[in-house]
């Protein structure tokens, strides 16, 4: 509507413009306004209803056994106005299955009480009260968003302040003297970087401000943000994954955060709750642990990805620099551009750091399979530790090259509902070993129950 | 456990005017070229060189369509169905039964012709997988099959 008004306005003084912008507009707000008032939303005994559309109808109703997280958010405008919206997900859809938008703070919070409440009820107990668990003061949230990886806003800084600056420089460069040119060159580049760090530092900060974990025994509340409030909730019985991120930073500090997917937490694009950030690791591993029973980081039996896997990167690597070199060759030959050779160097650079992190990342990297999970550790400067219970795979996908047989390793992704953990090459064995184990647990009665909590067989569509 | 089952061999017909149309375009376009450069307005020599690849590649999928179908194989066992294929990378894929959701069939005008299918498995994460050329009937049976879930506990 705003779009609209603005536009005739900014227009200027066509005759009859004004007019159909006022009449959309009144349409829109008349939509608007039929909308809220046939929007209902209820909680019965099995069920949660939710009725919309004045011209066209909509009832949907999603069993409570269902549901998997209830979430709270606020943006920026909806915290003014002193309103939130609730989504409510489940696994069969994708993300937010069920939005109720314009909700006062207390009404969304009671409405999730009574939702979470009404399917807690289904599993026959009572909510105990709840404790904070984790509450990450200012001093951890600052150092941990200072320690934190933000490599990705360094690279957009770089692509497109630092692009545009370069031209720049270069057009003052000749007027500087030959010793002062490449210190102010960088200098400038140096001061990019630390702005960039400290932009990826401040938005890091913004968004997990005042970070605060509840829990009880049916569930984990997470709250966070200054800007925009998030809060989830998740079901401990629901988590399929768990991945814990530790920065180089953070390994000196011998500090990390853990993160846990559940089966509903989708519709997020790769973001699954945080529910420790900049922890001591002694509390993430406990944390993991009790998430997933019987899983003890520190003592695990750590293999090592099958040495393929760095052959195949390796030479990866060296066909592009192969290709990089022709092309640069090919451009300085018929274009004679002055810029081919720096962009070259950067590639070059790119490549040396991707191997060099590899390498130095080939000590700790690995896989572990257990009698009921499979971890994976990878990576240096952002080091990852993932974790699947078997129980909960739901396929497995085996890849193998045709030069890989030889060394008798495969790449192989594990898939739960959500969330897939990649073990980069993997002996035959080791391969064989786990799917023997998933084999055995896939039509266990326990594994039965667990899917029929996530997903009721009734809900399976019958085939047409 | 039921025996290891490979799509049926007419699915060849399907890939091959899969790969045709894809590079019918293509060989439209060098042929169009052909045509003018004997007419006198001729094309680059360069043109050829670039064109005559991937037309090269076309033909070559061509025979390679048959190793491929191969290769093929797929396996309901008591607890999973499992599918492989592939021969320059093997691709392997093993999903539990009682996960299945759905099964779709989707067929093609050529793939109806030959009274044939693809049954396209999903779980409720993903898709996991498409095996091709089924007959209609062996299909049926096949989605009751991996629809009824475990068989055995």
């Amino acid at each position: 509507m705003f779009p609209v008004i603005i536009g005739v306005i900014a227009t200027g003084h066509g005759g009859n413009q004004e007019w159909i912008a006022a009449g959309i507009a009144f349409f829109i707000a008349a939509f608007a306004v039929g909308a809220y008032w046939t929007t209902r939303f209820d909680i019965e005994p099995d069920h949660v209803v939710y009725q919309t559309g004045w011209i066209f109808r909509k009832d949907r109703r999603i069993p409570l056994k269902q549901i998997q997280n209830v979430n709270i958010r606020q943006n920026l405008l909806e915290r003014l106005l002193k309103v939130a919206t609730v989504d409510v997900e489940t696994a069969m859809g994708h993300g937010r299955d069920l939005k109720l938008s314009v909700l006062t703070l207390p009404d969304a919070e009671r409405f999730r009480e009574e939702l979470l409440g009404a399917a807690h009820l289904e599993s026959g107990s009572a909510p105990k009260p709840e404790e904070a668990v984790v509450r990450l003061t200012n001093h951890d949230l600052l150092l941990g968003a200072l320690t934190e990886n933000h490599l990705a806003q360094s690279i957009v800084i770089l692509m497109t302040v630092g692009g545009s600056s370069l031209g720049l420089a270069f057009r003052f460069a000749d007027k500087l003297s030959a010793v002062a040119a490449p210190l102010v060159f960088a200098g400038g580049l140096a001061l990019l970087l630390v702005g960039a760090w400290l932009w990826g530092a401040g938005a890091y900060y913004l968004k997990f401000g005042g970070f605060v974990v509840h829990r009880s025994e049916h569930i984990f509340r997470i709250s966070y943000g200054l800007l925009n409030k998030v809060q989830l909730s998740i079901r401990p019985g629901r988590i399929e994954y768990v991945h814990l991120t530790t920065t180089v930073l953070q390994r000196l500090m011998d500090r990390t955060s853990l993160h846990l997917g559940t089966a509903g937490s989708f519709g997020e694009a790769g973001v699954f709750a945080p529910v420790a950030l900049f922890v001591e690791r002694k509390v993430a591993y406990d944390g993991a642990s009790e998430v997933i029973p019987g899983l003890d980081i520190e003592d695990l039996n750590w293999q090592p990805f099958d040495r393929i896997f760095y052959r195949a990167r390796v030479a990866r690597s060296l066909l592009n620099i192969v290709v990089l070199t022709s092309l640069a060759a090919l451009l300085n030959v018929y274009g004679g551009l002055s810029l081919v050779w720096p962009a070259w160097g950067f590639f070059m650079l790119l490549i040396a750091i991707r191997l060099a992190t590899l390498f130095l990342a080939k000590p700790e990297n690995g896989f572990a399979v257990t009698e009921d999970t499979l971890v994976v550790r990878s990576g240096y400067f952002h080091q990852s530790i993932s974790a699947m219970p078997i129980i909960r795979m739901e396929n497995i996908a085996v890849r193998q090259p045709m030069w890989w047989r030889r060394y008798g390793a495969s790449s192989v992704i594990a898939q739960a509902m959500k969330h897939r953990i990649p073990v980069p090459a993997m002996p035959d064995s080791e391969i064989e070993n786990l799917l023997s184990r998933w084999r055995d647990k896939i039509d266990t009665p326990e594994n039965l129950s667990l899917y029929e909590l996530i997903v009721p067989r009734e809900t399976i569509p019958d085939p047409v | 456990m039921n025996e290891i089952e490979r799509p049926d061999e007419k699915v060849l017909f399907v890939w091959r005017a899969e790969v045709l149309t894809s590079w019918g375009i293509l060989t439209a376009v060098v042929l169009g070229c052909a045509v003018l450069s004997v007419t006198g307005a001729g094309a680059p020599a360069w043109f050829y060189t670039f064109a005559g690849f991937p037309l090269g590649c076309g033909v070559l999928a061509l025979f390679l369509l048959k190793l491929r179908w191969e290769r093929w194989t797929f396996q309901i066992t008591p607890h999973t169905l499992e599918m492989s294929h592939g021969w320059l990378i093997r691709h392997r894929r093993i999903v539990s039964l009682n996960r299945i959701q759905h099964v779709d069939f989707e067929s093609g005008p050529i793939g109806r012709r030959f009274d044939l299918v693809h049954i396209v498995v999903h779980t409720a994460g993903a898709r996991v997988g498409t095996i091709p050329g089924i007959r209609s009937e062996r299909a049926e049976r096949l989605r009751t099959e991996l629809m009824s879930g475990p068989k055995s506990l």
